[in-house]
């Protein structure tokens, strides 16, 4: 008995029985008549349940396929097709698929971890001075959301501030930017923006004990205005995940993946441009004649003598940064940067005086 | 010549009648497929997902027979990695605009950006539509191929508008949406020269599933509730029951403890359970609906698919993954609890008796990672294999014979729609 099958012609959806004969190339034929012809190097196998056999043909109509009802037939007929298993559209190993997919992957991770910082480092001083004070604006909106928007505003304070916060930044080649803001947070830190504007929270005007030590803390917020360190890591890590994210599409993993190697960026390169801040800090308060010492006791004042030593931790070691500064303590050359009464009038910004809070808080309180 | 069809008949191995529909595969043949692409994925840093996606296809395709004769997925991964590579060319300097953009927003006033991630939903929407014009014109039944007309664009608004609608209601308009838009997407789908329709009307969903919604609004509120009734009677539980022994003289405490900690347990499990049993409901009954409005010319679907049959699957994934969830959430806390830097930061001293690594990134991470890919396995397996499945075995076709006449019309689409969905993360059928 010729062998049957199932024919579709790909151009209707009609199911044709036809029977099988083995010449030059395939014959299918119903009722004497021959439908197609299949030349044996043409057919391929097509998608079937698990054991049947499906066949499709190259020259044919691209849906055509010849089905096998009795699965012996079909092996027998499979046999004589020379490239059935060829699959040209299907033709990349799995052993390929995975080596370029790591080559890819290594390649983007190595871009995002060496080509970002370098890339951020030519960029960031070519960013335009209004550019940067947009910046600066954005994250002081981000600020106050985080350490809220009450502000210290004694005049007397501010004043002298202002006029420490004037020194320091001439000293350091600041070009003028908005005044400073001290926040009424008891956190004891302070920060400058992309921009030049700095902030000193309250908590670290606390535990101030002279003007020095102060005008260490800002000089260092300034030097990171100076080497753009803040919109370099804006580019350097937004750069970074930006890469990560778009590559890697939206796969489970990448996002945390983006996330942890923004932590490790973050804190690996942080503490290089926290120690060239120190550098530039202790340049900028001899330039004023002032010693550097008081600074690292400052510091080690405010965050202990811990000892974290983990990949994850920003800053480096408080300790460490005492060394740093004690190692660079000359002696007292230049005139005190403010008085004992204007120091006092600065200890005294929140605590003696009113909490006023910001004129735009001020005015939603009346309207709401 | 009958008794030779006949005989073919027998053979084939398929049910001929015209009606209907089946599923057949080897047991674990999918599991192994999945198992073996998430280790891939994972190794390809998720680049095997074209390859892995086109395989299931194929696997899923391939084993599902109308009338006896089975569907064939003729896409390939060339096609998914090509659109993959437009859609990142459209989508680089789409997301770079929507991070200046969202500076420029941040300026103005915190979490100003937010607004701009509805610029992805509807990308989304678009996506969606395209997508699904690539998944019909690689499927191919009795060697004649769906296809699809219409705009993505056009999709996308009409999409973002009804969206807006159920949200502006509350979801209460959800039927409406859900009626217009497969109207829309069914009248521009063909299979040959058979054109498609929507006949099922947006009231019968609505009469059957609004006191569902009410109830799951009202439970969503509880659930959270519930969920912390239960973890603080735990940590009560576990805080007393030091002080409640020996057993003998505290008998009645213990007593009471035992039950205050059965409720803290089962109050929330209950509730959970209960969210999932109305949503298999809601989603049952939508199906059922959708089913029955579908239509390819004269030929129409039913589906009697039961709530419980869904429910059980849901419950089952939940089984499954339960396990891999804890596994890992272990692994978490016992990292969380060992890492040194972490420790220094959350206590003021060394917690006796425990002894801090350097760090213990590696078990975080390998927990994580245990947990994903247990996510990703499952999710392949219920969701896409045995919801399958499910489906297939409840659905019957009626007015076939219509099938057996149908013409081949158009060429395949590109499968940008496809790429653009993977690039922002975007399902649908």
């Amino acid at each position: 008995m010729t062998p049957s099958a199932l024919y579709f012609d790909g151009l209707t959806s009609q199911r044709r029985e036809v029977t099988l004969k083995a010449a030059e190339t395939l014959e299918l034929a119903q009722d004497g008549e021959i439908l197609a012809r299949w030349p044996w190097r043409e057919i391929r196998r097509a998608d079937a349940a698990p054991g049947r056999v499906r066949l499709r043909c190259r020259g044919a109509a691209e849906l055509a396929r010849l089905e096998f009802c009795d699965d012996a037939a079909g092996r027998a007929i499979l046999r004589r097709c020379a490239k059935a298993g060829d699959d040209e559209d299907s033709a990349i190993s799995t052993a390929k698929i995975v080596g370029w997919s790591m080559a890819a992957g290594l390649s983007i991770l190595a871009l995002a971890w060496f080509g970002m910082p370098l890339a951020a480092d030519r960029l960031a001083p070519l960013v335009p001075q209004s550019w940067e004070n947009r910046v600066g604006e954005m994250v002081e909106q981000q600020a106050s959301t985080v350490f809220g928007k009450k502000t210290c505003e004694g005049a007397e304070g501010a004043a002298a501030l202002d006029k420490l916060v004037g020194k320091l930044r001439a000293q350091a080649g600041l070009p003028p930017a908005p005044p400073p803001q001290v926040l009424a947070s008891s956190a004891p830190n302070a920060f400058a923006l992309p921009g030049g504007r700095v902030y000193l929270l309250r908590g670290i005007i606390d535990e101030a004990q002279s003007p020095d030590e102060l005008a260490g803390v800002i000089a260092h917020e300034f030097a990171h205005v100076r080497h753009c360190d803040g919109l370099r890591r804006l580019i350097r890590d937004g750069g970074g995940s930006y890469l990560v994210s778009l590559l890697f599409g939206d796969i489970t993993g990448a996002g945390a993946a983006v996330f942890a190697t923004r932590a490790l960026f973050g804190a690996a390169y942080s503490r290089e441009d926290e120690t060239a801040a120190d550098a530039t800090a202790i340049e900028v308060l001899r330039g004023l004649g002032r010693s550097p010492a008081p600074m690292g006791q400052l510091l080690v004042r405010v965050t202990g003598n811990d000892e974290r030593l983990s990949l994850l931790a920003s800053h480096p070691m408080s300790s460490d940064r005492l060394a740093t500064m004690e190692a660079a303590r000359v002696a007292t050359t230049g005139p005190d940067l403010l008085d004992a009464g204007e120091f006092q009038a600065l200890k005294a910004i929140c605590g003696a005086g009113k909490l006023e809070q910001k004129p735009e808080k001020a005015a939603e309180k009346k309207g709401g | 010549m009958t008794d030779v069809r006949l005989l073919l008949r027998n053979l084939s191995g398929g049910d001929r009648t015209p009606q209907a529909l089946a599923f057949a595969d080897r047991a674990g043949a999918f599991s192994r497929l999945a198992v073996h692409g998430a280790l891939l994925e994972l190794v390809t840093f998720g680049f095997y997902r074209f390859w892995l996606n086109t395989d299931v296809r194929r696997h899923l395709w391939a084993h599902t027979t109308v009338g006896g004769d089975a569907l064939e997925y003729t896409g390939r991964a060339r096609e998914l990695l090509i659109g993959f590579l437009m859609a990142l060319a459209i989508l680089a300097p789409v997301y770079f605009a929507y991070f200046l953009l969202g500076v420029e927003a941040e300026r103005a006033k915190t979490f100003g950006s937010t607004p701009l991630v509805l610029v992805f939903f509807l990308f989304g929407q678009f996506a969606v539509y395209r997508a699904r014009r690539y998944r019909l014109t690689r499927t191919s039944w009795r060697g004649v191929r769906f296809w699809m007309t219409g705009a993505g664009l056009d999709y996308m608004w009409r999409a973002a508008l009804w969206s807006l609608l159920v949200w502006l209601t509350l979801g209460f308009a959800y039927p409406w949406r859900a009626a217009a838009l497969e109207r829309y997407k069914m009248s521009r789908t063909f299979y040959g020269d058979l054109q498609g329709d929507f006949g099922a009307k947006a009231d019968d969903l609505f009469k059957k599933v609004w006191w569902i919604w009410l109830v799951i609004a009202a439970l969503a509120i509880a659930a959270p509730v519930a969920i912390g009734y239960g973890a603080g009677s735990l940590i009560a539980v576990a805080k007393a029951w030091p002080a409640a022994q020996p057993l003998s003289q505290h008998g009645g405490a213990i007593g009471r403890l035992a039950l205050q900690g059965g409720a803290g347990a089962l109050i929330p499990l209950l509730t959970v359970l209960l969210l999932v049993a109305l949503y298999a409901r809601f989603k049952t009954i939508e199906w059922r609906w959708w089913a029955s409005g579908l239509r390819l010319g004269p030929i129409g679907v039913a589906s009697k698919l039961q709530q419980p049959q869904y429910f059980a699957l849901l419950v089952k994934y939940g089984l499954a993954l339960t396990p891999f969830a804890l596994a890992a959430a272990g692994l978490i806390a016992y990292g969380l609890g060992h890492d040194a830097s972490l420790q220094k930061l959350l206590t003021s001293e060394k917690q006796p008796g425990l002894a801090p690594t350097s760090s213990a990134l590696p078990i975080l991470v390998a927990g994580y990672v245990l947990f994903l890919l247990a996510l990703n396995v499952l999710n392949r397996i219920f969701l896409q294999h045995h919801f399958w499945r499910l489906i297939v075995s409840t659905l019957a076709i009626t007015g076939g014979a219509a099938a057996d006449h149908v013409a081949q019309r158009d060429e395949a689409a590109g499968a940008l729609g496809e790429g653009l969905a993977d690039g922002l993360d975007v399902a649908g059928f």
